[in-house]
This record gives structure tokens, C-alpha cells and sequence, in this order.
């Protein structure tokens, strides 16, 4: 019996050494591309991990690697990549620099995509900040970029939208989130095309729909395992219910959004403002 | 009746030989089973004991629970408890139990650098008395090697240059300790003046008006002869004490200063066997990479990620 299992197995594992044989290894490249391509690769793990100074460190790294080797998209690249990892560490001035660099006339011409992501994400940097005129004109640059459809043009909308919630123009914010939930948009930016809308109907006075928002954004938070925002969900979906005089479930909503604020506060190696985003 | 009939000779008593090795079998195998048990200790008593810990990051059931780099139990059981805190249970031998102290702590240690995480306990206090089975002791979350040695770091050298900039300020002549000895000096070379000049007041004070002067200004005399004969004793003593400061601050210095070396010292040493580790685990990282970007392995693993870090709207 096990003769015959060792018989039938043979051919198999024959052919297997032969096909791994067939293989070999990729050529070697120069050192400071190997550099280049291994910072990169630390570099994502870390933000994956929620490690933010070690990704600042190795995305800086990359930065200047690039820089030496003249290679403007990549440099830009990693430039745009460091600005984030450093707004998520709560450091604006040091994200507005790079993305200034990258905007600058003076710096060498990278391409357009990057320069008008580097616009959107300066944009978002300055809102964050309370700096609505200066966000409005990064906005522009941005737009002015994208000249086709790109991949960014849902979240200036949304941005545009939190401009407008900010000044009061809650018809104009739910208009323009509606339009990114009518598109074919990624989750990140349909969830927060999803609550804005949620803030706006409700600050209109439509309960029954800010709640509607504000669950089918806990939906998608919830896939996207954006704590922060859960909470936010869960309060918004809470004050909903309370107005439309479901009391009961508002405070169950209340209590949920309680302990998802304190296990996220509970949870160790938090890093930067934003570091669970 | 008999479907077949037992002509062979070999045949006869075939069930009794059947059932005889068949018992056999299966008592060989029980047998195994139960040393194997033994020998694993599944049929040793063993009794529960809880800890709390803020997460459960790192402990996973099954976990060895060890004492002096001996086994003395696993992780048995884990839960949350009412405040999202992570409740666990680990099952000791009873033979190590009386081993373990009422204040005996747990932590979370890694075996060697790169070892599997282990819970290491440790006795408690001699006079206490043994721990009871059900009962709950501490929990320390350790760190790694590398945490270790650089949390040291970071606590011992600030703690140093605050020591040395102490000892500096307390040696410097325009420095806040050594300038108020100065004042006291002077201070108490203005006090001696003030009473000469309060002695040649009171000789020359009007008759009139020294009835009710007088009892006020011999207060006042009093007082600076109470002052001066404090800062006669003060400036007597002073030097003394200032030699034997100095001697102190020495000490203090020299200590500093060979800790500080005994930092530098063991640091290179240190950063070697770091960078070891580091360079076995970049080693160990290649072969991975490279195993993960071969067929099979790449139609299972995620592709390495590129280009931008996500960014939205709302981040």
C-alpha cells in the first residue's frame, strides 16, 4: 500500500524538481536601485503596520535615493507618500513643505498626475487646518491637473462638499456628495460621500435620510475598519434616531459609539492624530 | 452451523487467535497513548490561575508559562473581561505551585532575540505565602531586546546631562548656588554695619522721643545680633560644608561619568549584535521575498504594495 502511494508520488515531485530547476534568480540590480526598491517596500509595510516614524524614516529615505538618481516621478512619488505619512503623525508644516516642492515652479517638472495630487492632498491638509481660502485655490490647481477623469476627482468633490458644510451651504454640500455617491467612486471616498451627506440632511432638518446616510456609511467604515469614523457613524446615526424619537435605539447607538472610542483610545502604539486612518 | 468448514489444520481457533492479536493492538496502542499522555503531562493535576492584561496582544492559548527557563504550565484560557481588558488563565503544574509566591509576577518575554514569545513568571516575595489555585496575580508586558536598550538609553541620558549640568551650575561662580553663598557673605557684612550704626543711633537719640523709640530699637538690635551670631555660625561652618559639597558633587560626577562610559561602552557592543539580528532578519526577508515571488507561493500571496499611500477626503 504505501509502495504504491510512494510509486504515484514519485513522477510528481520528479516533475516538480525538474520545473524548479527551469527557474533562476532574477538578475542582481545596482545596490542603490536594490536600496531604493527595499526602502519602498519597508516603507508600505510600515504604514500598513502603524509603525508612522519608521515609514517617515524609510519614505525620506526613498525620497533622497530618488533625488540622487534623477528619477522626478519617483521622487515625487515618494515625496507626495512622506507629506502623508507626516500629516497622519499630526506634523502639517513638514507635509505642506514637500507638497509645495513638488508644486513649486522652481522644482523640476513631474508629471501632471502627481502634481495634481499633490495639489488635492495640500488642499485636504489646509481644510484640515482651518484654511478654507487657501484650500479653495489648491483645489483649483488641482482641478486644473485633472484635466480627463482622474482618479481623484470624487474626493475633491467631497472636499468641496466639507468646504460648503463649513460655511453653512448645506444644499450645496448635499448636491455635491450625492454626486460622488451617483459615481462610481471607491468606498473611502463613498463613505465620506455618505456622511457628509448624512451632516448635511441633517442639519436640513431630514432625519429619515441623514440616518440612511449615516448607516450606509457605518457599512462601509465598517469594511474599511476606520474606527474613527465608526464612532463618528454611530453618533450621527445616534442623534438621528433621538430626533426622530427613537429613543431606545439612539442610546444602544450611543453606548456602541462609547466603546468603540474607548477601545480605539485603549489601543497601544498609537502614533500621530490620525494614525488608525 | 458453519458457513465454511475448518478443514485446514491452521484455521482451528482462528477467532480466539484473531481477538488475541487484535486486544494485543489495541492495547499497545492505549498504552502509547497513555505514556505519551504522561509524558506530556495531560494527566498531570494542574491548577488555574488568572491574570489580567490591558490587551491580548502577543498571548495566544497554548502559550508555555515558564519559571527559571523551566515549563511550569500554559495558557489555557482566554476572554474579555467588562472593561475590554484581556482576562487569561493559565494552568500550572500543582508540583510548581508552591513555587509561586501570593505577589509572584507574569510577563511577556521573547525566548532569545527572535525567539517565540513566552509568559515568564517570576517567584514573588520569600515571606509571602504560596499562591492558591484560582487565584490572580500581576502582569508585566516586557519588551524586546532592542525596546529594552533603547528605552535605557533614552531614560539614562537625559537623567545624566541633567546631573551634569546640577553638578556644572553648583561649581560655576555666577551659578545660582554659588552666588547665594556669596550674598550671604555680604549680607552678613551689611548686618554688622547696621548694627554699629543702630548702637550710634541709640547713643544719640533725643531724650524726648527715647521712651518711645528706644524699646523699639533694641528690639531691632536684638534681632541683628540674633541675625549676625547665626551668620557668624553659618560662615564658620560654611566651609566645611561647602568642602564636603564639593566632595559630593565629585562623587556624583565620577559616578555620572562612568555610567555614561558604561553606556558608550556596552552601546557598540550592542549596535553589533543589532545590526546582526538585523542583517539575519533581512537575509531571512530575501528568502521570503524570493519564495513569495515563485510559483506557487505568488498565486497566494499578496502583490508587494506601490505607489501612493491612500490618502482621502477626510483624512
Amino acid at each position: 500500500m504505501i509502495e504504491r502511494a510512494l510509486n504515484k508520488s514519485v513522477p510528481p515531485l520528479l516533475l516538480l524538481l525538474l520545473l524548479g530547476a527551469c527557474g533562476s534568480a532574477p538578475p542582481r540590480q545596482p545596490a542603490v536601485m536594490e536600496q531604493v526598491k527595499k526602502a519602498d517596500q519597508a516603507a508600505y509595510r510600515a504604514v500598513r503596520d502603524g509603525d508612522l516614524l519608521r515609514a517617515r524614516e524609510l519614505f525620506r529615505q526613498s525620497m533622497l535615493l530618488n533625488q540622487s538618481l534623477d528619477n522626478l516621478p519617483a521622487s515625487a512619488m515618494a515625496a507626495i507618500n512622506l507629506s502623508s505619512v507626516n500629516h497622519k503623525l499630526g506634523d502639517d508644516a513638514a507635509a505642506l513643505a514637500l507638497l509645495d516642492h513638488v508644486l513649486s515652479d522652481a522644482a523640476p517638472l513631474y508629471p501632471a498626475e502627481l502634481r495634481g495630487t499633490a495639489a488635492f492632498r495640500k488642499a485636504i491638509i489646509l481644510v484640515d487646518s482651518g484654511k478654507p481660502v487657501e484650500a479653495e485655490t489648491a483645489l483649483q490647481s488641482a482641478a486644473m491637473e485633472c484635466k480627463q477623469q482622474c482618479a481623484y476627482a470624487p474626493g475633491m468633490n467631497n472636499l468641496r462638499a466639507r468646504l460648503a458644510l463649513d460655511k453653512g451651504d448645506y444644499p450645496a454640500a448635499l448636491t455635491l456628495s450625492k454626486s460622488v455617491i451617483n459615481a462610481s467612486a471607491e468606498k473611502e471616498e463613498l463613505a465620506n460621500a455618505q456622511r457628509t451627506a448624512a451632516t448635511a440632511e441633517s442639519a436640513l432638518g431630514q432625519h429619515d435620510a441623514a440616518l440612511t446616510h449615516y448607516l450606509a456609511a457605518l457599512e462601509l467604515d465598517k469594511e474599511l475598519g476606520q474606527s474613527t469614523r465608526i464612532v463618528v457613524d454611530l453618533q450621527g446615526a445616534a442623534v438621528a434616531m433621538e430626533k426622530l424619537g427613537r429613543k431606545a435605539e439612539a442610546e444602544a447607538y450611543v453606548r456602541r459609539a462609547m466603546a468603540a472610542a474607548e477601545a480605539a483610545r485603549s489601543l497601544p502604539g498609537k502614533a500621530g492624530k490620525n494614525s488608525q486612518h | 452451523m458453519k458457513l465454511l468448514a475448518d478443514k485446514d489444520e491452521r484455521f482451528k481457533g482462528l477467532f480466539v487467535k484473531v481477538s488475541l492479536f487484535v486486544l494485543l493492538a489495541v492495547l499497545g496502542v492505549s498504552l502509547n497513548l497513555l505514556f505519551s499522555g504522561i509524558k506530556k503531562g495531560f494527566f498531570t493535576p494542574k491548577s488555574a490561575i488568572n491574570f489580567v492584561a490591558g490587551t491580548g496582544q502577543d498571548i495566544k492559548v497554548g502559550m508555555p508559562v515558564k519559571l527559571n527557563g523551566f515549563k511550569i504550565g500554559t495558557v489555557s484560557r482566554m476572554g474579555m473581561d467588562d472593561k475590554a481588558q484581556a482576562r487569561v488563565e493559565m494552568l500550572i503544574e500543582n508540583r510548581y505551585l508552591s513555587l509561586l509566591k501570593e505577589d509572584a509576577v507574569v510577563s511577556l518575554k521573547k525566548e532569545g532575540v527572535i525567539g517565540d514569545s513566552i509568559l515568564e513568571a517570576q517567584r514573588g516575595s520569600e515571606g509571602k505565602k504560596p499562591l492558591q489555585p484560582g487565584a490572580s496575580i500581576m502582569f508585566e508586558r516586557g519588551g524586546g531586546l532592542d525596546q529594552i536598550a533603547q528605552d535605557l538609553r533614552d531614560r539614562l541620558y537625559p537623567a545624566l546631562d541633567e546631573i551634569n549640568k546640577l553638578l556644572k551650575d553648583a561649581n560655576d561662580p555666577k551659578g545660582d548656588v554659588r552666588q547665594t553663598l556669596g550674598n550671604l557673605r555680604q549680607f552678613s557684612a551689611e548686618m554688622r554695619s547696621t548694627r554699629a550704626r543702630i548702637d550710634h543711633l541709640l547713643d544719640q537719640v533725643n531724650e524726648g522721643v527715647a521712651n518711645d523709640v528706644r524699646p523699639t530699637l533694641r528690639a531691632v538690635k536684638q534681632a541683628a545680633e540674633g541675625t549676625e551670631a547665626i551668620i557668624v555660625k553659618v560662615n564658620q561652618e560654611l566651609p566645611g560644608l561647602l568642602k564636603k559639597t564639593d566632595a559630593s558633587i565629585d562623587n556624583l560626577r565620577q559616578t555620572s561619568e562612568s555610567i555614561k562610559a558604561a553606556v558608550d561602552n556596552s552601546a557598540p557592543q550592542l549596535s553589533g549584535f543589532l545590526g546582526e539580528t538585523r542583517g539575519l532578519v533581512s537575509d531571512t526577508r530575501n528568502i521570503m521575498d524570493s519564495a513569495s515571488t515563485s510559483w506557487p507561493l505568488k498565486n497566494m500571496m499578496q502583490p508587494p504594495e506601490q505607489g501612493l499611500v491612500k490618502m482621502d477626503s477626510h483624512d
